[in-house]
């Protein structure tokens, strides 16, 4: 480096974030995403979409209802006569969930931190998908190496998670994909709805999105009925049709490197949601990237 | 999870949210470190969120051919820095920006290494240079040698053919050496020599 570039340099001192720092940047980082991802702005529709979307959705109303269409229709018929929202002034929609995440922090001198860390995660959502109140509980960091538990505690990294320490977000103006727009009720309209996202191109893509109406959800019968009426014109496949939960996978369709399963119970409540990354030049390699259980959503007085 | 490529996590992330937290644990030091040096430290930690919540926001439009999301996030990292100083828009801090999203602050100097006695000594008549400059030519020398960034990081940061980093560099460095007193020219001139060879 020549003197001009280090004069230059030192005009603009370098600075390495503090465990505050990185604590404040984490606390900003999640509680602004999770209302960017509740509030995504849709796009104008793209009308050759929508056509293939239509073409599709005959297409597949033609055909007989397979194992897969057949549960999930008979689980939307239940879900459209349960409201769970028994609901009075200041109650709010409750969900917890459990998931276990895999971190790696890379450094710029080569070194790099991997760990699992497990998250507690309760949600309280008003009626209107208005307000929310979200806590997360971290725990039981797990390494692969001493050396990377040892530099994650020096690093301060411990507190950058919170680890421990139950963080609680309040979000005003949240707004909940259910009410991020006037969803048709119907499940074919609702599915013609979701297929013209922008970022739907594929059956996982458009899964995804339509589990988002129903996580963590306060959605009213008629929105949850139509989302698993939906779910049901996808092309799945059928893991499990236990007595009390359905255990459903989308298809690997070689446009996107993904498979969802996810859970519902007999009401119709989203229970279990696992995102596998696949390679389909290399199907035995396919590893779970997230896996959340979540508890059903039940009505309980506002949040703590 | 560890061995997925940030395209990867990113594709992951239109299908589930969470998979983006991984893009941001993987950078957010880096881009720290990048804003920090361009607005100070006070600011960084915001704007360092900030960087992540536009890039979790425009997600889709990443380009995933490309392995790596790090210079797509210095990029927008750039623009929160341009963004924040505009907003902000204190007239100590707009006497004191030298280019589009570049705090100088001449306060932060602490130690007595030569750069930092270079800086102290000389660094209101280098900021005068830098702003002479034109906006690319400052954007690429400070992006170049503040930031230390590859010219293909700064190819994509100011949406230029990397052959043109290398040109506007070089023209950089020719104009600051006509733009600086005598004096000061003088101190800096054998480099400059150095950088034509």
């Amino acid at each position: 480096m020549s003197r001009l570039d280090r004069a230059l340099r030192a005009m603009f001192p370098a600075a390495d974030p503090t465990p505050a720092d990185l604590e404040v940047t984490e606390q900003a980082y999640h509680r602004r995403t999770s209302v960017a991802a509740a509030s995504r702005r849709r796009r104008l529709i793209v009308p050759a979409a929508a056509v293939v979307a239509l073409i599709t959705t005959i297409g597949i109303v033609a055909l007989q209802p397979s194992p897969v269409q057949a549960a999930l229709t008979e689980i939307a018929q239940v879900a459209r006569t349960i409201d769970i929202a028994d609901l009075s002034d200041g109650d709010f929609y409750f969900t917890e969930s459990t998931s276990t995440f895999t971190q790696t922090i890379n450094f710029e001198d080569g070194t790099q931190i991997t760990y699992t860390i497990d998250e507690l995660r309760r949600v309280w959502i008003s009626p209107t998908g208005q307000e929310a109140v979200i806590q997360t509980t971290r725990t039981n960091p797990s390494f692969q190496t001493n050396d990377d538990r040892a530099l994650y505690f020096k690093l301060g990294l411990d507190t950058a998670d919170a680890l421990d320490t139950t963080q609680t977000t309040a979000v005003e103006n949240s707004s909940h994909d259910a009410f991020a727009q006037d969803w048709p009720t119907d499940g074919p309209g609702l599915l013609r709805a979701i297929r013209e996202l922008p970022s739907v191109n594929t059956d996982t893509q458009a899964a995804a999105q339509l589990l988002n109406l129903i996580t963590e959800s306060p959605a009213p019968p008629d929105l949850r009925a139509a989302t698993i009426e939906a779910l049901s014109r996808l092309d799945l496949d059928l893991i499990e049709n236990a007595a009390d939960m359905i255990h459903i996978r989308t298809k690997p369709t070689g446009l996107d490197n993904q498979i969802l399963e996810f859970s519902l119970d007999n009401q119709g409540q989203l229970r279990h949601r696992t995102v596998i990354n696949h390679d389909p030049a290399a199907p035995d390699s396919a590893v779970a990237v997230f896996a959340v259980d979540y508890t059903p959503t039940r009505i309980v007085e506002g949040p703590p | 999870m560890s061995d997925a490529t940030d395209n990867t996590l990113i594709e992951a992330s239109l299908t589930d949210a969470r998979a983006f937290d991984e893009i941001f644990q993987r950078h957010r030091i880096s881009i720290f470190r990048f804003v920090a040096r361009r607005v100070g430290q006070v600011d960084a930690a915001d704007l360092t969120a900030e960087t992540f919540v536009r890039a979790f926001e425009a997600r889709h439009r990443f380009d995933t051919m490309r392995p790596s999301a790090r210079s797509w996030l210095l990029g927008i990292a750039s623009h929160v820095c341009i963004d924040h100083l505009r907003r902000t828009g204190l007239r100590r801090r707009r006497q004191n920006e030298i280019a589009a999203g570049w705090l100088y602050r001449p306060e932060d100097e602490a130690d007595e290494t030569a750069a930092n006695v270079d800086a102290r000594m000389f660094g209101p008549a280098l900021a005068e240079a830098l702003r002479a400059l034109s906006e690319t030519d400052r954007q690429a020398l400070l992006l170049h040698a503040v930031t230390r960034l590859t010219y293909e990081e700064i190819a994509d940061i100011l949406a230029i053919p990397i052959g043109t980093v290398r040109s506007t560099l070089h023209r950089a460095r020719r104009r600051m050496r006509e733009l600086l007193p005598d004096d000061v020219r003088t101190l800096f001139e054998s480099e400059w020599e150095d950088d034509q060879r």
